[in-house]
């Protein structure tokens, strides 16, 4: 379910005065809140809902255990009633069909919650419970990812690896359905199980608190990777919802949509086809080709980000900011503090502080920092074009850290013409990077990185196209930017020209609207 | 009344007026957009029709067109009398936006271009224009039960379209009991009652002859509206049995929509018939030169083969000819009208499908 389609509107219209009714009454609230999420999340299949279930099922488990506790016969009986029952009503909602797909694997959950528990809880030692518990949580998280989204990827790689020796495994591809948002409620998920097991964390008792912070809608299928210690108070408490609160969350919804349906779809539109076959176009024509898809992901991804925080705050609530003008950044640390925040964040707090963080000296800092962007490039998906993107973004970050260009570009004396610079610099590695991501293969990203280094033709292309659709975007972005260093303020202009920003903000979703909608990218991931 | 309530009734007023104006200006510089009134109302039979003597125009960046609808609400310039004139054939055209000729002058119509195709100074042949925009084959089956059969028409041709799938299931004036085609619902007029009630006042005549916003906002509403029925129309009409739906260009057509639409054109073809005229089908191509004829049932398309000129469609976009426009409504270019009418004209030529009215003339 997109958030721009008619059955979103119609889900949306319906849910939400049942989620006013009910907002008082905080249980009754997040039950609300599961069920919208299930309905929204089986939209796109109804198959999976039985997989989200065991996801919180199993980490509502992990989490208590991780924390020393031992299961209760109560909390192993809700994951169990809560993946059975989900279980069921997905089998009723797909007419009975597929039986055994259907049933099979919920079974197999329903056993593996009770071996887990069973055998965990007999471990007298309560420091090796916790590891046990969180290993199994991060080992089963894991497996499911891996199952679903680089079972095919690792399979093919060693088959070509290892015919070249001249074994042939024989490896065939499976058809496999990657579900959605998978690898961002896996991720915030883990986390969460971490955090308990270092003890920054309490688990909950509570089943339906953690389901609603697991499963809640605007932000299940593309983060933000929300952290429990933001969200979970948020539902436990009635959230207040003020005019002002819908104000914002009404404007920062309308804002994500002109960045994905204007910008975003409509940079598709020039960006594809160059992807698609590069070969024999001009460097104007490859350069535009990039910039736009370097401007697409952002107005696509981001878009959907500010959309989610709009409708969290419709409902009160305050989901992270997951973007914040990352390309206004300066220098590549800068820029992972403002791109996709919320995947930097857990990156940098299970996994590069995990491998050692900065605390080995300037050689295993700059392992830490490879392996941390070649694993984030990953899990972006499962193609080799992910991992180079991840090892330039990595390379660019050493190389900047060896040459110490933060110290140099954010000294207290610093100038808005080296801001500016440093700005020029980073921007077109940035675009180099992202042409990796979007291409086909390695070799597609070789030869428009080559053709447009061959500098022919460089005012060919769509240039007023990209210009008409990205300025815009940047225009209002660049005042945002100012806004951060000059206290400028939307709120405090006069009324009628906020008034008209907004008629236009309405009137660009409703005309500049890209005749071919994309979905959302990071739907892929 | 307060002057605090009058003075906040005046703020609102005030508001109301620059948002309309921040929107035309912005329409105007941004993303210009045809300007395409529907002059329609509806008819004592229940549905549509032209509202009889209007003269309004269409104006798109490619062009700008005024149509002249006639007293008996076709377009035309003239009326035509009950009775066939002697020594003269009469044909009546029945479709939609496409048979009325969006985006055409009179003379580049389908129906002009068929009749001057057919017509020699010693046997006149008439094309009677019933197309209305937005008919789909119950609407035109109604019609022609209605009205077109009045004018006795020596052959009856009538517009299969993609939209008809959609159109047929809409409108909800048949359905089907099993494999038997039913009377549905008495009347089927949308958004007529506001529109009429609309039309009687000036200002929004001027909007809707003037106002790129609006005719916009006009044809957003439609546009989304349809999508929204077509949601819960689909969802309704298919079952575990139809199987899923069918991809045909933009649209997605339900198994249900398929058979409706295929009992419907069988059904008119027994209706024209039992009058004493013959019938055809002419298929307005996709815009990506397919066919939705293709999907309908084969019994249906054995039975009716449509004329087509989707092979000389295809002959002509090799050579980079534009057989529809880009912009406004992106109906037929004069070419496309041309070609359509000259495949016309070939299969009535060739299955002789005005021989009796000759004989008798």
């Amino acid at each position: 379910m997109l958030f721009f389609t008619w059955p979103f509107a119609v889900f949306f219209a319906l849910f939400y005065p049942a989620f006013l009714m009910l907002r008082r009454r905080v249980r009754a609230r997040n039950v609300l809140l599961i069920v919208a999420a299930f309905i929204f999340y089986g939209w796109w299949d109804v198959r999976f809902t039985t997989l989200l279930a065991f996801t919180v099922g199993l980490d509502y488990l992990s989490a208590l255990g991780a924390a020393g506790r031992r299961i209760t016969r109560d909390q192993w009986a809700k994951s169990c009633l809560f993946l059975g029952g989900v279980g069921l009503a997905a089998l009723a909602a797909n007419h009975g069909r597929q039986l055994a797909l259907m049933t099979l694997p919920v079974l197999a959950a329903l056993l593996l919650y009770t071996a887990l528990t069973f055998t965990l809880n007999r471990i007298e030692d309560e420091t090796t419970r916790r590891r046990r518990w969180l290993h199994a949580c991060v080992i089963v998280n894991l497996a499911v990812l891996c199952f679903f989204k680089y079972m095919n990827f690792f399979g093919e790689s060693l088959d070509h690896a290892l015919s070249a020796l001249g074994v042939h495994l024989g490896y065939v591809s499976l058809a496999i359905i990657l579900p959605l948002g998978i690898s961002f409620h896996t991720f915030q998920s883990i986390g969460r199980t971490i955090d308990v097991s270092r003890g920054r964390l309490e688990p909950s008792d509570d089943f339906i608190e953690f389901a609603t912070f697991l499963t809640f809608f605007p932000q299940i299928l593309a983060g933000p990777i929300e952290r429990a210690s933001h969200m979970l108070p948020q539902f436990r408490h009635v959230q207040t919802i003020s005019w002002t609160l819908a104000r914002q969350g009404i404007l920062l919804f309308l804002w994500g949509l002109f960045k994905k349906q204007v910008v975003a779809d409509n940079l598709a539109v020039l960006a594809n086809p160059v992807f698609h076959a590069p070969h024999g176009l001009s460097s104007g024509e490859l350069l535009v080709g990039v910039l736009a898809f370097s401007v697409q992901i952002y107005g696509d991804f981001s878009g959907y980000s500010d959309m989610a925080r709009g409708l969290a705050a419709l409902m009160g609530f305050d989901l992270r900011i997951n973007f914040a003008l990352p390309y206004f950044s300066r220098t590549p640390s800068e820029f992972w503090r403002r791109w996709h925040i919320s995947l930097s964040q857990w990156l940098r707090d299970y996994l590069y502080i995990a491998l050692g963080g900065n605390r080995g000296g300037a050689w295993n800092t700059c392992r830490n920092l490879m392996l941390t962007m070649v694993l984030g490039g990953l899990w972006h998906g499962a193609a080799w074009t992910f991992i180079v993107w991840g090892f330039l973004h990595g390379l660019i970050l050493v190389l900047y850290r060896v040459a110490r260009v933060d110290d140099y570009v954010f000294r207290p004396d610093r100038t808005w013409l080296r801001g500016l610079a440093a700005w020029a610099v980073l921007m077109p590695l940035i675009a180099l990077t992202w042409t990796y991501f979007r291409a086909n293969g390695v070799e597609t990203g070789n030869a428009i990185v080559a053709g447009i280094l061959g500098l022919h033709g460089l005012a060919q292309g769509p240039w007023a196209s990209f210009a008409f659709y990205a300025l815009p975007l940047f225009a209002v972005e660049g005042a945002m930017r100012l806004a951060e260093d000059r206290s400028f303020a939307f709120v405090r202009l006069p009324f009628l020209l906020r008034y008209t920003a907004v008629v236009l903000l309405v009137l660009a979703n409703l005309v500049l609207v890209a005749s071919a909608g994309q979905q959302f990218i990071y739907f892929d991931f | 009344m307060s002057s605090s309530l009058l003075g906040r009734i005046a703020r609102i007023a005030a508001l109301a007026l620059w948002t309309a104006l921040v929107a035309e200006v912005f329409v105007r510089l941004v993303a210009p957009q045809a300007l395409m009134p529907r002059y329609v109302t509806g008819t004592p039979s229940g549905i549509r029709g032209n509202i009889p003597n209007a003269t309004y125009s269409h104006v798109t960046p490619e062009v700008d067109v005024t149509y002249r609808i006639n007293s008996q609400g076709m377009r035309d310039d003239r009326d035509y009398p009950p009775t066939t004139p002697p020594r003269t054939c009469r044909i009546a055209l029945f479709g939609d936006s496409y048979t009325i000729g969006y985006e055409l002058p009179l003379a580049a119509t389908y129906a002009k271009r068929l009749e001057a195709l057919l017509s020699r100074p010693d046997r006149p042949v008439e094309v009677l224009n019933f197309g209305v925009s937005g008919f789909g084959t119950a609407e035109n089956l109604r019609a022609y039960e209605s009205v077109g059969r009045r004018f006795h028409p020596d052959l009856v041709l009538m517009q299969w379209q993609v939209t008809d799938y959609d159109d047929n299931s809409r409108a909800g004036l048949y359905r089907l009991d099993g494999d038997h085609l039913v009377p549905g619902r008495a009347t089927y007029l949308p958004g007529v009652a506001v529109q009429d009630r609309l039309m009687r006042w000036r200002l929004y005549r001027l909007l809707t002859d003037h106002s790129q916003f609006y005719n916009f906002a006009r044809e957003q509403i439609g546009w989304r509206g349809k999508q929204l029925l077509a949601l819960f129309s689909k969802k309704q009409a298919a079952t575990a049995q139809d199987g899923g739906e069918v991809e045909n260009g933009d649209y997605a057509i339900s198994p249900a929509q398929i058979r409706l639409s295929g009992a419907l054109l069988l059904h008119a073809r027994d209706v024209v018939r039992g009058n004493g005229a013959q019938f055809a089908t002419f298929d307005i191509p996709n815009r990506d030169l397919t066919s939705s004829y293709a999907l309908l049932p084969t019994a249906v398309q054995q039975q009716l083969p449509p004329i087509s000129p989707l092979a000389d469609f295809r002959a002509a976009a090799a050579h980079g000819e534009h057989l529809f426009y880009t912009t406004g409504a992106r109906h037929f270019t004069p070419l496309g009208a041309d070609k359509m009418a000259r495949a016309m004209a070939h299969r009535i030529e060739q299955d002789r499908l005005l021989a009796s009215c000759r004989a008798a003339s």
